[in-house]
């Protein structure tokens, strides 16, 4: 069962870090942190938090080997009025369909001065021209 | 804080998500549990400042900030992310507009160990200003992003021309979270004046701008003080009139020098409670001065509360303070601090 150091000593080795160039980054020594990968040592939350921070890691990864969760859910799907009336205009699949409702939920939180408007067909549109043009 | 913020409907509902009771404050309520997580992080994981603690607070979020500078870089980012499959990007020079300053995405194919999140901060051309505060407000959606909300359609929608209560109230958590008061009093010494402000900023902050990181320094500070910012502004009953061109048969009304914004700091008491937005600024004042005689600043001079004139023509009650002004563009920043003994 991989630990804590096995992660994170294979995620520098995947970006090309040597162990003085996290050790620089994180301001830890290079012997803890051979110990830490090493499993020597259990390193603490906080140097986690640290080592997370310096190689953009997932900090759930490192911790407890957890991947990010897909982004899908098990509850039912409900499709956009818009959405619907746009993939019966174009003819698309039902996989077509959700994937451009998959694609649009991603994004969860933008900082706009502008108030957010349901999306249109227009905007169902110009998502599916847009991911066309690059599939 | 926007009005009807605390009585939205859609407050409560994302309070009583968060497992809060969401009675009579939910908007209380879901600021404190934002700074009972912040000041909980801040125990486990020590930060020597507050752009330190943004990037552990965007770690434990599991989201990456990446900035864009330029056109051609959000190209960049845009192709590479699209190479990997990343279908959400395909719209995201479309989607930040001139009025968008940043967005968080959720991965859809992500790699082993890669944060599921990605917020794009937008610091192109004046946009930059707000980069330390839009990161913050992008954390906070992170923050109350609750499992019932995780999986819905979390775009947020509004009436047109009415800001979104939610996006409303990320950004009352970003400028609570953002200038945690345990970071700010551990710089902030004394009476508070604008030079240590800056001096703070400067120390916890750099990145952020003069005018948040003002407002936040000021209402973390650990002691009284109030800071205002006074603008020429109709009276609230004349400009309602005047949108309704009710002036048809009367002399248009002139405007005056007014109090548009007030920040108090937690300790102020009832001395922060005072003042109010709209009320006219006196003309004795050194604040009406500094905007009469354009100013750069003015040294500290003693004043007190009761010059300042209610909506019904009696007086604020009386209280010493300490006040310093100084001119920003059409406007005046007044820093208020109540004499000893005055809360």
């Amino acid at each position: 069962m991989p630990t804590a150091g096995d992660r994170i000593k294979d995620y520098r080795k995947d970006l090309g870090w040597t162990l003085d160039k996290l050790a620089e980054k994180t301001k830890l020594s290079k012997g803890f942190l051979s110990d830490i990968e090493g499993n020597k040592r259990n390193p603490s939350t906080e140097n986690v938090v640290k080592i997370a921070n310096a190689m953009g890691a997932s900090l759930d990864y490192l911790l407890r080997g957890e991947q990010a969760k897909p982004a899908y859910s098990r509850e039912a799907v409900q499709i956009p009025s818009t959405l619907s009336i746009f993939a019966e205009q174009r003819g698309l699949t039902y996989s077509e369909t959700l994937t451009l409702l998959e694609t649009y939920n991603s994004v969860i939180a933008r900082r706009s001065n502008e108030s957010i408007k349901p999306p249109t067909v227009e905007d169902w549109s110009r998502l599916h021209t847009a991911i066309q043009s690059v599939e | 804080m926007p009005r009807g913020l605390k009585n939205d409907l859609r407050i409560w509902k994302l309070a009583r998500d968060l497992g809060l009771p969401g009675k009579d404050d939910p908007l209380g309520e879901i600021v404190a549990y934002c700074e009972k997580w912040a000041r909980d992080l801040l125990r486990i994981c020590s930060c020597e400042s507050l752009s330190e603690f943004l990037e552990t607070a965007a770690t434990k979020l599991e989201t990456t900030f990446r900035e864009v500078h330029s056109d051609d870089e959000l190209r960049e980012v845009r192709n590479a992310f699209l190479r990997r499959g990343e279908k959400e990007f395909a719209l995201v020079d479309h989607e930040l507009a001139p009025g968008v300053f940043a967005i968080t995405f959720r991965l859809l194919n992500p790699k082993r160990g890669e944060r599921p999140f990605i917020s794009i901060i937008d610091c192109r051309g004046d946009k930059r200003h707000k980069a330390y505060y839009s990161k913050w407000h992008e954390l906070a959606h992170l923050l109350t992003l609750t499992e019932q909300r995780r999986f819905k359609l979390c775009r947020t929608h509004s009436e047109l021309n009415k800001k979104d209560p939610e996006e409303a109230l990320m950004e009352v958590i970003a400028g609570h979270v953002g200038f945690l008061p345990e970071m700010v009093k551990r710089h902030a010494k004394g009476a508070i004046s604008f030079e240590k402000i800056a001096a703070v900023k400067q120390k916890l902050c750099p990145e952020a701008s003069m005018q948040s990181a003002t407002i936040g320094i000021a209402k973390a500070w650990p002691t009284p003080c109030v800071l205002l910012e006074a603008s020429l502004e109709y009276k609230k009953s004349d400009r309602d009139k005047l949108s309704q061109n009710r002036f048809a048969f009367a002399g248009t009304p002139e405007r005056e020098l007014r109090v548009s914004h007030v920040t108090a700091s937690r300790s102020a008491g009832t001395f922060g409670k005072s003042l109010h937005a709209n009320i006219r600024v006196p003309k004795k004042s050194s604040i009406h001065r500094v905007f009469a005689e354009d100013l750069a600043a003015t040294e500290a001079e003693a004043e007190n509360l009761s010059w300042w004139e209610t909506k019904k023509g009696g007086h604020l009650r009386a209280a010493p303070f300490v006040v310093s002004a100084r001119k920003r563009g059409g406007s005046v920043q007044a820093l208020l601090v109540p004499s000893a003994g005055m809360k």
